[in-house]
């Protein structure tokens, strides 16, 4: 899991695609896997109750469980009913950019998301960072902020700070109102001022709680930082096997993360990606022709 | 200013809105020690929205009020 990167990421995206995006959409898309989940995964106490899942990653990750928020496809379901509300295309692929944001950077933690499910249950996990929802969020936040997590989350701070103009008043009015129906809706009960402020405000969560945590957990506390692969090793970690039926899934994309699978297949898409570029074969037409004015060059120099 | 709405360059946009930045700075810090003070604080975005809006629009709106009832 992610602290501030889902706060960011929206704004980082908004910055390369412009008008072709609608913001809220690409937000709550980018929030939506946890929207529903989290609160579970931590539990909270209610008239004296506590209501928390027994097993907390499976719930948030596995299946069965919640995990299936954290697929590829979950958020082209919710686009397609967004598209069939709404017919926006915009909104609806907004949405799922967002998501799949949110469900390719979690892949980040050692239990990793369901990218492909329902095709297969298999976790995806780069396992940089330790999963620990289990231990109750004051301890995952001191985790997060003492391992490789923390740094993930910094690359998004500093591509965001490096997106600035994202947040000016006038790319507001100029891009992101025109290409997002919300605000214009919302500008009739709203002045432009306070569309601003909320149009900033997971900017200003995901840097200022960025910060926070850091120094809550390390200046506050004193949670040693670990800054090794998988790390903090000094937290209770849960790992992609331990859950679902990993282990036994022989589907196509589980198979393909086999080394020998993958660079086969990745040796395919190159050759096709250079079949299908315009440029590429120009310069594969090309690099005989030079070739053969190198040859004659050497040829000329011999005599 | 570029296609896209934005200022050409930092300073630019620096100049354009540096009140607005330093009250985006300061509830930026007053969130910060908040939050660093009590970490709940920091778990829900509807409280941060809340904080932001009530840091760089209520308050400036109220200040900017009581300001001009005393000028009158």
């Amino acid at each position: 899991m992610s602290w501030a990167a889902h706060d960011l990421e929206p704004y980082v995206i908004q910055k390369e695609l412009g008008k072709r995006v609608a913001f809220v959409p690409l937000l709550i898309g980018s929030y939506a896997p946890d929207l529903a989940s989290k609160w579970f995964v931590y539990g909270v106490t209610l008239v004296g109750v506590e209501l928390k899942a027994d097993n907390p990653a499976q719930f948030h990750r596995g299946w069965p469980g919640f995990g299936f928020t954290h697929s590829l496809t979950f958020g082209v379901v919710i686009g397609l009913m967004l598209y069939a509300i709404w017919r926006n295309e915009v909104v609806a692929y907004s949405f799922v950019i967002g998501q799949w944001a949110h469900a390719l950077t979690d892949v980040g933690d050692t239990v990793g998301t369901m990218l492909l499910f329902p095709f297969t249950d298999h976790l995806f996990a780069a396992g940089a960072w330790a999963y620990a929802g289990q231990t109750g969020r004051y301890t995952d936040a001191g985790a997060y902020f003492s391992g490789l997590g923390f740094a993930w989350d910094g690359v998004f701070v500093v591509w965001a700070l490096l997106s600035w103009r994202v947040i000016t008043r006038g790319y507001f009015r100029t891009t992101v109102m025109a290409a997002d129906p919300f605000w214009s809706w919302a500008g009739r009960y709203l002045s432009e001022t306070t569309l601003v402020a909320l149009y900033r405000v997971s900017y200003f969560y995901g840097i200022a709680r960025w910060t926070a945590w850091l120094i809550w957990a390390h200046v506050v506390k004193s949670f040693a930082f670990d800054l090794r692969w998988g790390g903090p090793r000094w937290v209770p970690r849960v790992y992609a096997r331990e859950l679902n039926a990993a282990p036994s899934c022989r589907c196509p994309g589980c198979c393909s993360m086999k080394p020998r699978l993958g660079f086969y297949g990745a040796v395919a898409v190159c050759a096709w990606a250079k079949g299908h570029s315009g440029s590429v074969r120009e310069l594969l037409r090309a690099a005989p022709r030079r070739n053969r004015a190198r040859r004659r060059r050497r040829a000329l120099k011999k005599q | 200013m570029r296609r896209d709405g934005s200022p050409s360059d930092l300073r630019a946009g620096l100049a354009a809105g540096r009140r607005e930045l330093a009250l985006y700075l300061a509830a930026g810090v007053l969130y910060v020690a908040i939050g660093v003070s009590f970490p709940e604080f920091m778990f829900s975005w509807v409280v941060a929205a809340a904080f932001l809006v009530v840091c760089v629009v209520v308050v400036p709106a109220v200040v900017r009020r009581l300001g001009s009832r005393e000028r009158a």
